[in-house]
């Protein structure tokens, strides 16, 4: 702007005093700024997605987890790679089954065990859904090794109804009895009792898988090899039930 | 903003921890006062739809709060009074997974995170493990969490246990600067922090809520009932078996009382000017002490 019309501009505008607000005004705007500040300053997301939510919650599940899972899947991996399996390698792997099983809900009694329930049950994600979300991700996982496993052992001839009865059968009946305990015990539930039931299982499921696998061998017990499906379908949908409880049972211990 | 609460009840067994309570918070902070057991711990919970009340309702903004749900529940930041962290968790690490558990995007938790840490003065220990922390530094890490969504109502239950002096002053500070527009309701046994920040006080006392007001208002209630008075110090147990004693000073030979008594408790006695921790007492002691007449005598 050439020096002649700035100072044309600066006395115009001299002359031409901007007029006072309105008071009316400067209350509607003082009113819709106090508005914005509460509707704007938590910068929420409207509603994540399913994935989205467990990815987030993935990075803060127990370290420990994830070494344990990877174990599993490599014990498998070693065992039923070979086209041979023996009979105390296959009883040696029924033994993952409980342990697997307890992964989940050892990390779900974290947050009684270390007294962060009350904090977590007042966020957006209460207990409710946190427990849902940690199943869901270790559950997932302990599926996945599962999965590899009946992939490397349904090579073998009858390998899918061994590995339902020597390994799956364990997981979902110790699945079950913890799911048990934690909705029936809710905040007494800690990790040694569930050690605990752990460490009993493994004695009682031993000598009766032991039992079962010399008579299978003698062939008697067929019929309960063709039994074996149901079996497991009704486990999994009482793991599931004993599951779905737990996620509103854990909201509803509080109240 | 307004959360109002209506013949709120809470019962266990036969225990009523919550009574009939009637409540009306809109913006502003609330010191709620009252001794062990008055069911202010209840309250908070109810507050924060952790626990289902026996009867009556809560309602946020004419919309009641359970139905709510998630949509209320974003709108909270709640301290509670005993609490604990995954020890494996450094101090950014709880940061992040509060904030995941709020449902906060990554961008903003992480920024979030590192400013609330600062302001509780944890930023340059941010990656220590928690379990390392001593009491203080715990519950400034409570509380910096309690804010991560920018709650607009805020709700801490003892937020000051465990902090000295210096961080009391400085938690004071940032609730003043956070509160405004804002519903804060605190819970706390040390009077001073809400005599400074609370604009209004509610008193709680077996589950009901038996006085409101604006600190001030409140104190005035116990107007000329407070009284000081000098005595020989052998005369100290005598007057604490009469009187509330809620004070006690030694100069020299003598003692100086400050009690609490509807009338003159002696003739040489002197009318205090009353305070929050005064009122406290007054309504407390007994409950404190768990005897009628023997306020602060534990110390003779």
């Amino acid at each position: 702007m050439k020096k002649t019309g700035k100072a044309k501009m600066t006395r115009f505008l001299e002359q031409n005093q901007a007029p006072d607000p309105m008071p009316e005004k400067i209350v509607r705007l003082k009113q819709e700024i106090r508005h914005q500040a509460e509707v704007l300053p938590c910068v929420l997301p409207p509603e994540a997605s399913l994935p989205d939510r467990l990815l987030r919650q993935i990075p803060y599940i127990s370290l420990w987890i994830w070494p344990v899972q990877l174990l599993f899947l490599l014990l498998f991996a070693t065992f039923l790679r070979k086209e041979a399996i023996t009979v105390e390698q296959l009883l040696l792997l029924s033994f993952t089954g409980p342990l697997l099983a307890v992964l989940p809900v050892a990390d779900i009694v974290r947050s009684f065990g270390c007294n962060m329930w009350e904090m977590e049950a007042a966020c957006r994600y209460d207990l409710r859904q946190i427990t849902a979300m940690r199943l869901c991700i270790i559950g997932g996982g302990d599926i996945a090794v599962l999965a590899v496993g009946g992939c490397l052992y349904g090579r073998h001839p009858g390998g899918i109804g061994e590995f339902s009865l020597y390994i799956l059968l364990p997981f979902l009946a110790s699945s079950c009895l913890y799911l048990w305990e934690l909705n029936h015990f809710s905040r007494k539930c800690n990790g040694y009792l569930l050690a605990a039931t752990g460490i009993v299982l493994n004695f009682i499921c031993f000598p009766v898988l032991q039992h079962i696998y010399s008579q299978i061998h003698v062939g008697n017990l067929q019929w309960f090899l063709q039994l074996i499906p149901g079996i497991v379908i009704v486990l999994s949908a009482l793991a599931l039930y004993g599951a779905v409880n737990l996620c509103g049972k854990q909201a509803l211990s509080l109240r | 903003m307004e959360l109002r609460v209506e013949k709120l009840t809470k019962q266990y067994g036969s225990k009523i921890a919550v009574d009939q309570l009637d409540l009306r918070l809109t913006r502003g902070v609330y010191g709620l006062l009252g001794a062990n057991g008055a069911g202010k711990t209840t309250l908070m919970r109810l507050l924060c739809d952790i626990q289902t009340p026996t009867a009556g309702e809560i309602f946020y903004d004419n919309q009641e709060i359970h139905q709510m749900g998630e949509k209320y529940r974003n709108l909270l930041g709640y301290l509670p009074q005993d609490f604990g962290y995954y020890p494996d968790f450094s101090a950014y690490k709880f940061m992040l997974y509060m904030s995941a558990v709020k449902g906060l995007s990554r961008g903003y938790a992480r920024q979030r995170s590192l400013e609330l840490l600062d302001t509780v003065g944890l930023l340059e220990v941010k990656n220590k493990k928690i379990r390392t922390f001593s009491g203080g530094m715990k519950q400034r890490l409570g509380i910096a969490q309690a804010m991560l969504n920018n709650p607009q109502i805020l709700i801490l239950d003892e937020p000051t246990a465990g902090l000295d002096p210096k961080e009391r002053v400085r938690f004071r500070n940032l609730i003043s600067s956070f509160a405004a527009n804002k519903i804060v309701l605190l819970s706390t046994h040390i009077v001073s922090d809400v005599e400074y920040i609370a604009g209004e006080i509610l008193v709680m006392k077996k589950g009901s809520l038996i006085h409101s007001g604006k600190p001030d208002e409140i104190i005035r209630s116990i107007n000329g009932k407070v009284w000081e008075c000098r005595v020989p110090a052998t005369a100290v147990s005598r007057m604490s078996e009469s009187f509330d004693v809620i004070n006690l000073r030694n100069e020299g030979e003598e003692t100086v009382l400050r009690l609490l008594s509807d009338e003159l408790p002696l003739p040489e006695a002197r009318e205090a000017v009353p305070n929050l921790e005064d009122l406290y007492m007054y309504y407390f002691n007994d409950e404190e002490e768990g005897r009628k007449n023997h306020v602060g005598t534990d110390k003779i």
